[in-house]
């Protein structure tokens, strides 16, 4: 019964699509977070006066995607 | 009896000549800033003063910015053209998620060619060039070259655009292990060539 259940579920395009979503926005957060270490270390080597403010808006970004992507794992 | 004429006092006025306006912050799209305050890069030494602080000509993001708003106005086309394009019809949830999840890949693309623009940046010191360079998102390094090393400095502005937003490159060749130092697509060409041949020359503060 449980493997009839889960080729049931791995046949349904919809859960495949959930999962293809849901790597997706995990594949971007990873991204966004090298991004931001990047910002980070060459913030290092050079110092501007609105470097805080750039930095700020790539952590929303980042909070954007986390929040998506948990967001996802419940309603889809 | 009335004086015809007075002379300026020679002090004022090489006060008014030499020494450098306020100090202000760049702001953050700007590409050309003499004595900016609170810049500092690494390696920094403690009485040397950045003199100017050079980027890009903004008007070099135009090609990314013009990819922007085609892929923002992208779904919005999408959704017009729906009823005519053979897509099966998905959950609200689904859509919903698509929707926003694309527009956060969309803000991510903006911020990372912005910030490529933003961090490369290139300065002159009253002592040195330093040149920092933002490739990509994995990559980014720092030359640094003395003044006295420069053996020739030279710029280029050619081209429509170049012309109409008084933007070039400059060329600095150098004895030292970086044969080349380049500052690409800088606004005023020929001020910068003008500041970094005066500090050169020995000048301090230059305008």
């Amino acid at each position: 019964m449980s493997t009839n259940y889960l080729i049931q579920l791995f046949l349904n395009p919809f859960f495949v699509l959930k999962i293809i979503t849901l790597i997706m926005m995990f594949v971007f957060i990873i991204f966004i977070l090298v991004v931001l270490n990047q910002v980070r270390s060459v913030s290092g080597t050079i110092s501007q006066p609105k470097t805080p403010f750039v930095t700020a808006i790539g952590i929303i970004i980042l909070l954007a995607a986390i929040s998506l992507f948990l967001t996802s794992l419940a309603i889809l | 009896m009335a004086d015809i004429f007075v002379a300026p006092k020679k002090e004022e006025s090489r006060k008014k000549d030499y020494f450098p306006l306020e100090h202000k912050d760049p702001g953050i799209i700007s590409s050309f800033h003499l004595y900016p305050s609170n810049v500092k890069f690494k390696e920094q030494e403690e009485n040397e003063e950045v003199v100017l602080f050079l980027r890009r000509h903004f008007v070099t993001n135009i090609s990314w910015l013009i990819i922007t708003l085609v892929i923002i106005a992208l779904p919005i086309i999408f959704f017009i053209n729906r009823g005519f394009l053979p897509i099966p019809p998905l959950p609200n949830s689904f859509n919903i998620i698509a929707f926003i999840f694309y527009f956060t890949v969309v803000s991510s693309y903006i911020y990372i060619n912005f910030i490529a623009w933003y961090f490369n940046v290139s300065l002159v010191t009253q002592k040195r060039l330093v040149d920092i360079h933002f490739v990509d998102i994995i990559y980014h390094d720092m030359a640094v070259t003395k003044l006295n090393l420069i053996e020739d400095v030279a710029y280029t502005q050619a081209g429509f655009l170049r012309s109409l937003f008084n933007y070039g490159d400059i060329f600095a060749q150098t004895a030292g292990e970086k044969m080349h130092f380049d500052f690409l697509a800088v606004p005023q060409p020929e001020h910068v060539l003008n500041i970094i041949e005066n500090l050169m020359g020995g000048d301090r503060h230059v305008h």
